[in-house]
């Protein structure tokens, strides 16, 4: 028999296969008479037939097996979790369950507001913790919204961070449920979660609470008073208070975070009262599950309900994969990116200009070797601290357009899941105004042969340098390798007089209809929410044009280290008579310091190949940029290759950086190992209207120079004809 | 990021774990495919086979002795479309004596051993497909050949 739904009354141990880990201890909850919300369970059954309707279960399966996930970036993982979520999205509930649901759960609730919760199968079981991993939404309200998140709760069972929960824990997901509880919400005055056994002692309990709902504590926006107590008798050991400024309430729908009042930051969120009532509900669920309990719980007119309760898991045992914890730490609230792009935008970027402007203040020939030594150690440090800062500020700060699209996907559930993007792209990045200068220089280049008579082609050529000293000046990158002026001169000279012969496609930025998708947007929003609807897209817009511009700021700060660092190669070369392409600044500092040591230089491997002959026929990717191109490929593995670019070649590359996309104007199509529908190659060929293939494992060792080949931007292949070169 | 397996351990990999595949022949204009007991080397370079001679297959092999090998790892289920991998060995084919010691007897027999009656029957032929290319499809659509002449 199917259940499609049960009420916590007819919930017992032999439904965990349908209710899940949290909707059962909830009912093991209301069956011992602690104050629990109203909630209603949708169980696995109804989620596995969801799953079946319109072969949802198959299509999932298609996305989700597209690539290893040893190949796989972390954004791809995003990526896959984003198309997933819009599947779902898009996919109706079967009717004979949409006919019973609906009026079930408007007359269950009526028109009070709900938490839908995840309650997959094992989650919160001792051995796993799935806390923060799935999702829940707080105060929803109305059937129609009821089912849409309901859907949403699901679709986290494949959210990025639980597709690599499951990776690290090696449980599939493909086998895994998820069922839902709807809970009545509370809106509680003082919330907060507890510990049944504290971390650091056996002996111990823990209480941490805030003013308002629990949204802030579990997801770290806002401080927690903590409160250490005696196990055996409830004494309070120890008392922290938090600096308290904010706090989240209920709205129409969903929450705010807003700040509060001076007198009630004085004060303790609990009084002695309430923390000896989360005590007593410590012991009581203690007793219900055999088990010290990580409880969350709120009170509202001093009743205080529990809401949800889990054993307490270890800790993970090592923290070695902090690349992995970095990435979970880029989920960041509306709240906190605001602050990021203060931060950013008033303080970080005009700092970084700065230092990216400063000239040289002494020809580097003139300086002594130990003087060369210095400045280069000295501008190392530089680039580490802004590489550090990268990092921890400005790739964070890059989730504000995640954030973007799953809401935008969320409101519009559009066909394609990327529509989003074409609403950010109306900015005007770094990249675009250098590649608009090379442009205007081509056509300048390309007009001399046109003058009528010398004068006029004197004064064009006038206007040339000029123009051209210019460029330099704001775009030279020595990261390209060219240790003088001169020969980046003789590269931009060449690259000109192939942009003079081609016809360069131009940015398709300036001419879309954004107004249209915008409006869309915005007006699926209530009067209420409009205006924060705005400022969600104003923060991916300058989420989006940073991304780029930061790196352009980036890559000279880089490249002022990269100057000291020729400088270097140059005056050891002469010393040792053997190539220091390879050296690095360690090396090279030392072998400066220290004249008569040889600098030990580790050089690139290159890409092994093994006794038979592997040749690539298809290969396939994310498509980024839809069309087909057909051409001969340039492989961009130096700078050369680079600079050697030809009208209507197809880009190979490992990994485009904005420092590169000068080319891409001439290029028919661009095909990039490194994967993601936000990195760079997909952000400027989507600005150019280009096929375009991310994420193509070892695509710079697999295709040749001159191979002709054609990407099909539309389904994400690669096809590499016999012959080449 | 754990590095992924070779393409070559891979390959190994799939020849090792099946044991059947599908034989393409033909004779003038017609074509035939038949579901085959196999064993390979090591290098993959040599896929040995024992068929009746009395059979359509032995016939389109002694008129043309270039042959298709097909094997994959489906299981019949949604994932396959993602997660199986095929590959097509292309090559010629010859018959071979049937030598108990021979290690490609030995392997095949160690893979097969219910056939062994069957392989040592007079109106059976041992064959061998010298491989000179397998074509190599995972993922659905990624393509990649691997030629070993």
């Amino acid at each position: 028999m199917t259940n499609f739904t049960l009420k916590l009354s007819q919930i017992d141990e032999g439904c965990k296969h349908l209710v899940g880990g949290k909707a059962l201890a909830v009912a093991k909850m209301f069956s011992n008479k602690l104050k629990v919300p109203k909630s209603l369970c949708i169980t696995t059954d109804t989620f596995e037939a969801f799953l079946e309707h319109e072969g949802l279960r198959n299509k999932i399966l298609m996305e989700y097996y597209r690539k290893r996930f040893e190949d796989m970036r972390w954004e791809e993982i995003w990526d896959l979790a984003l198309r997933i979520k819009n599947m779902f999205l898009k996919t109706p509930f079967p009717s004979e369950i949409e006919t019973d649901l609906k009026p079930l759960v408007a007359h269950f609730f009526g028109d009070h507001p709900v938490v839908v919760r995840s309650s997959a199968i094992g989650e919160d079981s001792a051995k796993y913790s799935f806390a923060g991993i799935h999702e829940s939404y707080v105060n929803v309200r109305g059937a129609e919204s009821i089912l849409n998140h309901i859907k949403l709760v699901w679709a986290s069972l494949y959210s990025d961070v639980a597709i690599l929960y499951r990776q690290e824990t090696g449980l599939d997901v493909n086998s895994s449920k998820m069922a839902v509880i709807i809970q009545q919400f509370i809106n509680g005055q003082k919330s907060g979660v507890a510990f049944g056994k504290s971390p650091n002692s056996n002996a111990h309990m823990m209480i941490e609470a805030v003013y308002g709902l629990n949204q802030g504590l579990v997801d770290g926006t806002v401080e927690p008073d903590r409160w250490v107590l005696s196990r055996s008798n409830g004494r309070i050991l120890s008392y922290t208070p938090a600096t308290k400024s904010r706090i989240i309430t209920a709205e129409t729908s969903g929450t705010t975070l807003s700040n509060i009042s001076e007198s009630a930051a004085r004060k303790a969120a609990l009084t002695e009262n309430e923390i000896h009532g989360v005590y007593q509900l410590c012991k009581t669920v203690e007793s219900i599950f055999g088990t010290a309990q990580d409880s969350e719980w709120t009170y509202r007119n001093r009743t205080l309900y529990s809401l949800q309760s889990r054993p307490i898991t270890a800790p993970a045992s090592d923290d070695s994969d902090t690349e992995r914890q970095w990435y979970l730490s880029l989920k960041r609230s509306l709240e906190n990116l605001q602050q990021l792009r203060s931060e950013i935008e008033q303080t970080l970027i005009p700092q970084m200009q700065e230092i990216a402007g400063v000239r040289e203040k002494k020809e580097l020939s003139e300086l002594t070797d130990k003087e060369l030594a210095n400045e280069l150690a000295a501008r190392e440090k530089v680039f580490d601290k802004w590489e550090a800062i990268y990092w921890d500020k400005f790739i964070p700060f890059a989730h504000a357009v995640r954030l973007f699209g799953e809401i935008y996907n969320r409101h519009m559930k559009p066909e394609d899941p990327y529509e989003f993007t074409q609403l950010l792209v109306a900015t005007d990045m770094k990249s675009l105004e250098r590649n608009r200068m090379l442009q205007k220089l081509a056509k300048i280049y390309a007009s001399r042969k046109m003058a009528a008579n010398t004068q006029s082609r004197k004064d064009i050529d006038v206007t040339f340098a000029s123009l051209l000293n210019r460029f330099i000046e704001q775009f030279r990158n020595p990261i390209w390798g060219f240790d003088s002026g001169q020969a980046y001169k003789h590269s931009i000279i060449k690259l000109l007089k192939q942009m003079a012969q081609s016809d360069p496609k131009k940015s398709t930025a300036s001419s879309r209809s954004y107004q249209k998708l915008e409006e869309g947007f915005v007006n699926s929003f209530s009067r209420n929410e409009k205006k924060a609807a705005l400022e969600l897209l104003d923060l991916a817009r300058a989420s989006y044009q940073l991304r780029d511009d930061d790196n352009i700021y980036l890559g000279k700060i880089e490249g002022q280290l990269y100057s000291v660092l020729f400088e270097s190669k140059k005056r050891l070369s002469e010393s040792f008579k053997f190539d220091m392409q390879h050296l690095n600044v360690e090396e090279a500092i030392h072998a400066l310091k220290n004249p008569g040591y040889e600098p030990i230089i580790k050089k690139q491997t290159p890409f092994k190949g093994s006794k038979v002959t592997v040749r690539p026929r298809q290969l396939t990717g994310q498509p980024a940029g839809q069309g087909v191109a057909t051409g001969k490929a340039r492989v961009i593995r130096t700078p050369d290759d680079l600079f050697e670019f030809k009208s209507g070649e197809i880009l190979i590359c490992d990994a485009i950086d904005p420092n590169m996309t000068f080319v891409v104007p001439m290029a028919s199509a661009i095909v990039e190992r490194r994967g993601g529908m936000l990195v760079h190659g997909a952000i400027i060929a989507r600005e150019y209207g280009l096929p375009c293939i991310t994420g193509v494992p070892n695509v710079i060792d697999l295709i040749q120079n001159g191979q002709k080949i054609t990407v099909d931007g539309y389904l994400g292949i690669v096809t590499i004809f016999q012959g080449g070169p | 990021m754990k590095t992924g397996s070779s393409l070559e351990d891979r390959l190994q990999k799939l020849f090792r774990s099946q044991k059947l595949g599908v034989l393409a022949t033909q004779q003038k204009e017609n074509p035939y495919t038949n579901l085959i007991a196999f064993a390979c080397s090591d290098d993959l370079r040599q896929i040995v086979f024992a068929t009746a001679k009395t059979t359509r297959k032995y016939e389109n092999m002694i008129s043309n002795s270039s042959v298709s090998f097909f094997i994959d790892n489906r299981s019949n289920k949604a994932a396959d479309f993602r997660k199986a991998m095929g590959a097509t060995a292309v090559g010629s084919v010859r018959q071979i004596r049937k030598n108990k010691n021979s290690t490609m007897m030995k392997r095949y027999l160690q893979k097969h051993p219910q056939l062994a009656s069957f392989l040592v029957s007079r109106s059976c032929a041992f064959l061998c497909i010298d491989v000179k290319s397998i074509y190599v499809v995972e993922r659905f659509q990624n393509v990649i050949e691997v030629h070993l002449d």
